[in-house]
């Protein structure tokens, strides 16, 4: 097949490549099915070739000057062309189902090696973890969440299939790449183009932003490789102004640095970026700015200033809120304070290399890569879909822009034969750029993206929740259980853990951090004594606070820190807390405290079963007292069981006396404390000796099982000298 | 080595570690009949239950906090945190004797002795005088039961459990064979029980095997908001987290 002339039957040509095509492509395996495309596309180059770009001998037809047009031969010239065109068209779709079908096995080929990948890493961070732990355990389970939701319940929460993170489900999602939003890409690679100064960029057209969104089909943001390439005879150390802004922006890079500069048609706004990162070397995203106007100065895209809890110090820019982040495969960036951008500069650095060639060698082709590889063609994108409903690493097509389209698109849109051809197949076959060097070591430099994504999203503002399945240790006793986990909190963002344990939920802090930051549990006290007539909120929180640091506790309301001087927050014990000036019952509040993590003990309650904890409280600090208490009442036996909370040291020293002994606290917002046996009754905590009152174990029960009290409970404030001191308007 | 009395410290709590115990209630495993099978020792000697199931290990679940290691004895706290132990079947022993207790009379609580079986411990007022004599005492039908991972009854009579629960010191046996000293104790590296009692003749189905043991798995659960009502543009984001379980066992 080598020779193809015009006289040559067309369709028995064709016949045969479609016959050689899926002689090749029967065999599932890579390599080869790309050998076919190669035969089908080396076929027509030869084709063209040989009839020197012209597929129809339109010369025979063409009425020459002064001879009579044949109306016959003239029909001929179009049948003939229109015979040609058809089985051009036909060919095409051909070769682009084949390059479909070799698209289609270089992602699995390509989805295969990325789960391993990803499990490798999954693997290596769980040794390093291990090896830097502490804390040993029998059983360490680790859940990278980047394969499936393995989860049970799950609402409102959606696996981000692309890079493994788990986030609120998004209710809204604007994709900001798309062709019509673009108004023009460039780049900028450093260092400069300098074959004496050692540096040759060797970049393919094909794959730049500027000949995509000038000339191609502009979607290489979405679906493309944009790839820069430059050989360097050492690695370069260079400091660049980064921005264009009056005050120059200098930053320190060794390897090649590009420099992508994307405007938009008009503003769209941001809240977070996706780079599917190309090349066989982690890449440096260093810093992505942003523009509204373009006299404007180049701003910073930053995070939404994530909530480092222990580190409360550390507030204020840091590299850590900046877009900056090295990565091989996929980086995202989430929760980028929303912007509004016109103009988006991404800094993209790569300081890795291989050596090409020694100096005995003096011309490479340096794209070879590129023409052996169609994956690496920019039609050949991989791209995984985010949504839960694929699997993962199923890639999803229909982003792709098909070749026979592009095909398609060129034919329909050029009259001239000779460059619809000749523009095909520059589609098909890159040119290869035979490239000369002569350096003494020449190391070989490439970055680029297989897509930039900025996106618009909104996520639900429901609260999302998911359980996981069981964690199970093998013929052991499970004595205790702790947690690590990985994940961001952005300021009045909430993510909570617990551990479920027979129905019930025990509030586990991750991480051994001494911070919580959780939902406000509003609690209705309407019915309750005195405290229905107080205007504000009470908040049960998870955790005891920790006295010493209570200063430091910060309430958000939709967002927006509240100033607790205005606020009036007072402590009615060390977990429940009472706020003045907030009233409404069905707001988004958070509490951020610092817990007392080294100084809680665990004290037991009554509890009813099916009830919540915290709203029938008989505490003590002795599990046996209590179970004692009910054992002796056949009405209290049946209704409660005996459960254990955790209570701040400083407070329960209060309530049970230096000792911890003999009593019994009923209620944990009412200052009653009972003696047990002898069943003392503590009027007010505030002076605890001079407002005894004797109660007998009949009280008790009768209180507890709801019987008329006779005892006038009034409220408690937990004087702690750090604690604020309760103010009530009233 | 006790805690003197006025000088009880409630259980302290890292509330970032979830000590199990006090979250769930031991359960009480009975074996008997099919469960078991009976094993002759090295001289011939029907004296060994195996509680081997394939499926199955048992690691009894130890309450550290009541556990005597030094006296290998249960310990136990009444509710003025009064700690005595049972020394015999059912003779109880008060240790704190060196302890001024005025009072003559006292009421006992022994309800942590055991978790699953509920009894009005009224009646058991007990005094002083009496428990130097080592009285057996009997309640409301129950035997007073103490706390233990593993108890062994054999025709009704309850053995005595000489296991080693924390040390590597070698368990032994007294006086094999013979109807004195019913004891036993645990090998938790093949699940079985080894006996001084001459077991021929004994149907399975008359020993009885109670196992306390305490659950082996857990669930978590996650909740995560936003906690803006409008305009919710940031999300938690949770990477991987790992859950770390610790387990009892023997002799570590």
């Amino acid at each position: 097949m080598a020779n193809f002339s015009f006289s040559s039957n067309i369709k028995n040509i064709q016949n045969q490549l479609v016959a050689q095509s899926i002689r090749d492509t029967s065999n599932f395996e890579l390599l080869k099915s790309e050998e076919s495309i190669k035969t089908v596309i080396k076929s027509y180059i030869d084709r063209f070739k040989s009839v020197e770009g012209r597929l129809t001998e339109i010369a025979n037809y063409v009425a020459k000057s002064k001879e009579i047009i044949k109306t016959k031969d003239f029909n001929n010239l179009f049948e003939s062309v229109y015979f040609d065109l058809q089985v051009l068209y036909s060919d095409l779709e051909l070769v682009d189902n084949v390059l479909a079908l070799n698209l289609q096995r270089n992602k699995n080929y390509f989805s295969v090696i990325k789960k391993r990948l990803t499990d490798l890493w999954s693997r290596l961070n769980v040794t390093r973890l291990n090896s830097f732990d502490n804390d040993p355990t029998d059983e360490c389970y680790f859940e990278p969440i980047n394969t499936q939701l393995n989860f049970l319940n799950i609402q409102n929460v959606q696996l981000d299939k692309k890079n493994g993170y788990l986030h609120l489900q998004p209710i809204e999602k604007s994709v900001q790449n798309e062709s019509f939003k673009i108004k023009s890409i460039t780049s900028q690679l450093q260092p400069a183009d300098n074959s004496d100064g050692g540096v040759s960029h060797t970049t393919n057209i094909l794959n730049t932003f500027s000949d995509n969104y000038a000339n191609g089909s502009r979607d290489m943001l979405m679906n493309g490789l944009y790839k820069e390439q430059a050989i360097c005879s050492d690695i370069p150390d260079m400091i660049i102004n980064v921005t264009s802004n009056t005050q120059p922006l200098y930053r320190n890079y060794h390897g090649i640095v590009s420099i992508v500069d994307i405007e938009f048609n008009y503003p769209v706004e941001i809240n977070k970026i996706d780079f599917d990162l190309f090349g066989d070397f982690v890449t440096l995203i260093d810093m992505v700015f942003y523009k509204t106007e373009s006299q404007d100065e180049w701003k910073l895209i930053t995070k939404t200033q994530e909530d480092l809890l222990d580190e409360a110090d550390s507030r204020g820019l840091n590299i850590e809120q900046l877009a900056h982040k090295k990565g091989f495969d996929t980086i995202s960036f989430y929760n980028i304070n929303k912007v509004n951008i016109k103009f988006l500069r991404v800094i993209l650095n790569q300081e890795n290399y291989v050596f090409v060639e020694n100096k005995a060698i003096k011309e490479t082709s340096i794209d070879e890569r590129i023409y052996e590889d169609l994956s690496e063609r920019r039609y050949e994108l991989v791209k995984f879909g985010s949504s839960l409903d694929d699997a993962l690493s199923t890639p999803v097509s229909d982003e792709n822009t098909s070749l026979y389209s592009q095909i398609m698109g060129i034919v329909e849109t050029n009259k001239n034969i000779e460059d619809i051809l000749w523009k095909i197949v520059k589609l098909i076959n890159p040119e290869v750029k035979i490239q000369s060097v002569d350096f003494a070591r020449s190391l070989l430099f490439e970055l680029g993206t297989w897509s930039i994504e900025p996106v618009l999203e909104k996520y639900t503002n429901q609260i999302g929740s998911f359980d996981t399945i069981d964690y199970k240790l093998q013929d052991k006793s499970l004595i205790s259980v702790s947690l690590a986990t990985a994940q961001e909190t952005p300021l009045y963002t909430t993510c909570n853990w617990y551990l479920n344990l027979n129905n019930r939920n025990i509030p586990i802090i991750e991480n051994n951090k001494n911070w919580r930051k959780e939902p406000a549990n509003i609690i209705d006290f309407s019915n309750i004594g005195l405290f229905g007539d107080w205007p504000g909120i009470f908040v049960n929180l998870d955790f005891p606070v920790d006295p010493a640091l209570s200063d430091n506790i910060e309430i958000f309301l939709e967002g927006e820190r509240l100033d607790l001087v205005e606020s009036k927050l007072a402590f009615l014990n060390s977990k429940l807390i009472y706020i003045n000036n907030i009233t409404a019952r069905n707001i988004n509040l958070v509490i951020r405290y610092p817990a007392a993590i080294h100084s809680s003990v665990l004290v037991y309650t009554l509890s009813k079963p099916q009830l919540d904890l915290n709203t029938c409280s008989v505490v003590s600090s002795r599990k046996e007292t209590l179970q004692s208490l009910i054992n002796n009442s056949i009405d209290l036996r049946d209704k409660y069981t005996v459960t254990c909370t955790t209570a701040s040291y400083e407070e329960s020293k209060i309530w049970f006396g230096t000792n911890f002994n003999s009593v019994i606290f009923i209620d944990n917002q009412i200052s009653i404390s009972l003696s047990y046996p002898v069943y003392e009754v503590f009027k007010n905590s505030i002076t605890y000796g001079s407002s005894k009152i004797s109660a007998e174990l009949t009280d008790i029960q009768n209180y507890i099982t709801g019987a008329t009290c006779i005892y006038d409970f009034s409220p408690k404030s937990f004087n702690s000298p750090n604690m604020p001191q309760i103010v009530v308007s009233r | 080595m006790y805690h003197p009395i006025n000088n009880f410290i409630p259980n302290t709590v890292l509330l970032n570690k979830i000590y199990i115990p006090e979250f769930d209630i031991p359960k009480l495993t009975e074996l008997s009949g099919k469960d078991i099978i009976l094993e002759s020792d090295i001289n011939g000697n029907l004296t060994i239950i195996n509680l081997s199931n394939p499926d199955k290990k048992w690691l009894p679940f130890i309450d550290i906090s009541k556990y005597d290691n030094k006296r290998r004895q249960w310990v136990f706290e009444d509710d003025d945190g009064l700690i005595f132990t049972i020394i015999d079947n059912l003779d109880l022993e008060f240790s704190m004797k060196a302890y001024d207790y005025s009072s003559s009379e006292k009421l006992l609580s022994c309800l942590s002795l055991n978790y699953n079986l509920g009894y009005n411990l009224t009646d058991l007022t007990i005094s002083i005088d009496n428990l130097t004599k080592k009285e057996k005492y009997v309640i409301s039908g129950y035997e007073l039961l103490r706390y233990e991972p593993i108890i062994v009854l054999v025709d009704g009579v309850k053995l005595k459990d000489v296991t080693h629960y924390f040390s590597n010191v070698s368990d032994t046996l007294n006086d094999i064979l013979t109807t004195q000293n019913k004891e036993f104790y645990f090998n938790d590296k093949n699940n079985r029980l080894y006996t001084n009692q001459n077991l021929t003749g004994v149907r399975k189905e008359d020993i009885k095997i109670y196992i306390y043991t305490l659950t082996n798995y857990i669930k978590l659960k996650c909740r995560m908001a936003s906690n803006i009502k409008t305009h919710a543009f940031v999300t938690p984001i949770i990477d991987y987290y790992i859950v770390k379980l610790n387990g009892q066992s023997f002799r570590e």
